[in-house]
């Protein structure tokens, strides 16, 4: 009988005696080799294979032994695959050992080519880190150095560091540019530390012409990443390469990282991002919607960027939803087929975005009490919070301004438009009004 | 009747596109298919899927695990809610063709694993590893505690998956019993359906008992049949 079939009747077997949530995550993933007499069974890793060899190895073993006779009693399991990964050079079936993640060593992240000046969209929440993205991709090195780039979840910074990094490589294209999430240098550096590969990995970044780090905020507390990405970083700035960050605050708010990094982040040019405006939100879309080769109209477009606010990846993941739907039933992507195929998810949305709920995030935030947003006060003090919490209202709820005005404390509703006409106001002028504004916008729709 | 059961068979179908009925979710397991199938276009490939317990979110993940491995790829499906499970698990797991995160909710609030899952997305994008996850919300509403994570997983298709009627769940029966070998009338699938817990979990492991009894006394299932079938009624 072949390896493939024993270990088929074997599978069928197993499948019908275990749970299948036991049976889709300990044998569903291991894959059989033949080993002259024997069966090799090679696990994932070596937890995969830790696990069968203490709970399954057994059962496995009699199954072989019941199918295969004699030729096939001897069972084995270990971490390995047959299949072929780039990067490896080993013929298959390789055993995945100290040795060859050493000779791996770190992998440095590729640019993404889609993320280009061209595929973003501009908008007044990301003009000033466009321009100064676009200024590094021109003059790396030169321009600002290091740039970093701050700002929420999902509102593209990772794209523009990119699209700097990709426009290096347009003008040399033999440029040494690397884009690295923290996480992975974080893993890449403990990985070269258990397997005394520091230096290695000293050399790889810093003998690079640009290194694009995203997500720092993901060194808090990681004391000895931060020590190895200060001389990384000193190296790299001193020799006058490229070193471009995202985050997502502000340098000096980021709490658990060294004093000296954050003074050094903070030497070169620090641009943040804001959530899109509407009107970026549907030119986002239209964007998107043309890369999938769909000409999607602006009501359509307006449709789904009012109920999607919060940031650009739930944006596209909305779209995709809208398109796979038009696709699935080759009906015209107008507003029914979005309303349609986004119902689950607005109607979840709509759901928590009530008044009521409005009204409690506002207190919270504001630490006043719900009571307060009711009452007569007109102290600055409670007045600020309820005039936004009826803007919030009037944005986020379809309820008229006169229902609002009840839910207020039975105000008239030119109450309401005299509130939401002050904050918008106030939000393209006063900072702190601006903040505190987007901050509940956002706490009210993710 | 159950005496007569040989008491080490226990006949399960595993969970396959076959014998889940699509009802209303033709949409989402078509989008899975294509996922599975490298046709979903453009990146990222990851696909989320909601619904109430029950709901067949795990089926459909492990059935996308069988088309992967019956088609000599490793998949990696991971129940977040059993016990006794590490991050460790996910250790070379963006080396597989498909990623299977189950009942994701389950690690909200779990620093170590929350961070394992966002690394896990971040090498899988690098290395073209497609991505499939469940949970009872949508990816913002799961309550993670790292909102990186949570617009992550929001950035594919997100299909919450509708529950079944009672019409559906009778064609759910006889669909899952067909693939059995096994003939569920109409009429003996309305009389499950009414005597027993309705989820679709519940009426499923009924199947297997029923198909086991069955074969055990090479009878056909009929309403009198069911009558006979001990514990049965004790379940209405």
């Amino acid at each position: 009988m072949s390896t493939l079939s024993l270990w088929q009747k074997c599978l069928g077997r197993l499948e019908e005696e275990l749970p299948p949530q036991q049976f889709n995550t300990w044998i569903r993933p291991l894959q059989a080799a033949q080993e002259g007499d024997s069966l090799r069974l090679l696990a994932p890793n070596r937890f995969v294979m830790e696990w069968v060899r203490d709970r399954f190895l057994t059962r496995i073993g009699e199954l072989v032994s019941e199918y295969g006779g004699a030729a096939g009693s001897k069972v084995t399991v270990e971490v390995g695959s047959q299949i072929r990964r780039a990067g490896d050079s080993e013929s298959a079936p390789s055993s995945r050992t100290a040795d060859t993640n050493r000779k791996r060593g770190p992998m440095l992240g590729r640019l993404n080519p889609e993320f280009t000046f061209e595929m973003h969209v501009e908008g007044k929440s990301n003009q000033v880190a466009r321009a100064a993205a676009r200024q590094v991709g021109e003059n790396p090195g030169a321009a600002y150095n290091p740039l970093f780039i701050y700002g929420g979840v999902g509102l593209g910074k990772t794209h523009l560091m990119q699209a700097a990094g990709n426009l290096m490589l347009a003008r040399r294209a033999n440029a040494d540019i690397a884009y690295v999430h923290s996480e992975r240098f974080v893993a890449d550096m403990v990985k070269a530390l258990q397997h005394n590969t520091i230096n290695d990995f000293k050399r790889l970044y810093r003998g690079l012409d640009a290194l694009l780090i995203d997500d720092i905020q993901f060194f808090v507390g990681k004391e000895r990443s931060q020590e190895e990405f200060f001389h990384t970083f000193n190296a790299l700035v001193e020799a006058g390469r490229q070193v471009i960050i995202t985050a997502d605050r502000f340098p000096k708010e980021l709490t658990g990282v060294e004093e000296r990094l954050i003074s050094r982040f903070g030497s070169g040019l620090t641009v943040s991002i804001e959530p899109p405006e509407l009107e970026t939100r549907v030119a986002i879309l239209i964007n998107k919607a043309k890369q999938e080769g769909v000409d999607l109209s602006e009501d359509v477009a307006f449709f789904v960027a009012k109920r999607v606010r919060s940031n650009v990846r739930e944006l596209e993941g909305a779209l995709r939803r809208v398109l796979a739907s038009a696709f699935f039933t080759g009906k015209t992507v107008d507003i029914e087929l979005a309303s349609d195929s986004l119902k689950d998810l607005l109607s979840f949305q709509e759901r928590l975005v009530t008044v009521n709920n409005i009204q409690k995030t506002v207190a919270e935030y504001f630490k006043i009490r719900i009571a307060d947003l009711h009452a007569k006060s007109r102290s600055r003090q409670v007045a600020r919070p309820r005039q936004i919490a009826m803007a919030l209202a009037k944005e986020l709820t379809d309820h008229s301004l006169p229902e609002i005005g009840e839910a207020f404390g039975g105000r008239d509703h030119t109450t309401v438009l005299h509130a939401c006409r002050k904050i918008s106001d106030l939000v393209s002028k006063d900072a702190r009004t601006h903040e505190d504004y987007n901050n509940l916008l956002r706490i009210l729709t993710t | 009747m159950s005496a007569q059961l040989p008491l080490n068979l226990r006949l399960r179908d595993g969970s396959s596109f076959d014998n889940y009925y699509r009802g209303r979710n033709e949409e989402a397991v078509r989008y899975l298919r294509d996922l599975v199938d490298g046709r979903a276009t453009r990146a990222p490939a990851v696909l989320f899927l909601w619904g109430e317990s029950a709901s067949g979110k795990s089926h459909l993940l492990q059935a996308a695990c069988r088309l992967v491995q019956e088609r000599g790829n490793v998949p990696i499906y991971v129940p977040l809610g059993e016990p006794g499970l590490r991050p460790v698990l996910l250790e070379e797991a963006d080396a597989s063709f498909l990623i299977c995160l189950d009942d994701v909710q389950q690690v909200a609030g779990d620093p170590a694993w929350e961070s394992a899952l966002f690394a896990l997305y971040e090498l899988a994008r690098s290395t073209g590893a497609k991505l499939l996850a469940s949970g009872t919300a949508p990816p913002t509403r799961l309550n993670l505690d790292m909102p990186e994570l949570a617009s992550r997983l929001a950035w594919g298709p997100v299909y919450q998956l509708q529950p079944l009627s009672d019409d559906e769940k009778l064609e759910a029966i006889r669909l899952r019993a067909r693939n059995r070998g096994l003939d569920v009338a109409p009429d003996v699938a309305r009389y499950i359906l009414r005597r027993y817990p309705r989820d679709l979990s519940s009426l499923f492991t009924l199947l297997e008992r029923i198909d086991t009894a069955a074969l055990a006394s090479q009878r056909r299932v009929t309403i009198p049949f069911l009558r006979e079938l001990e514990g049965f009624h004790g379940a209405t």
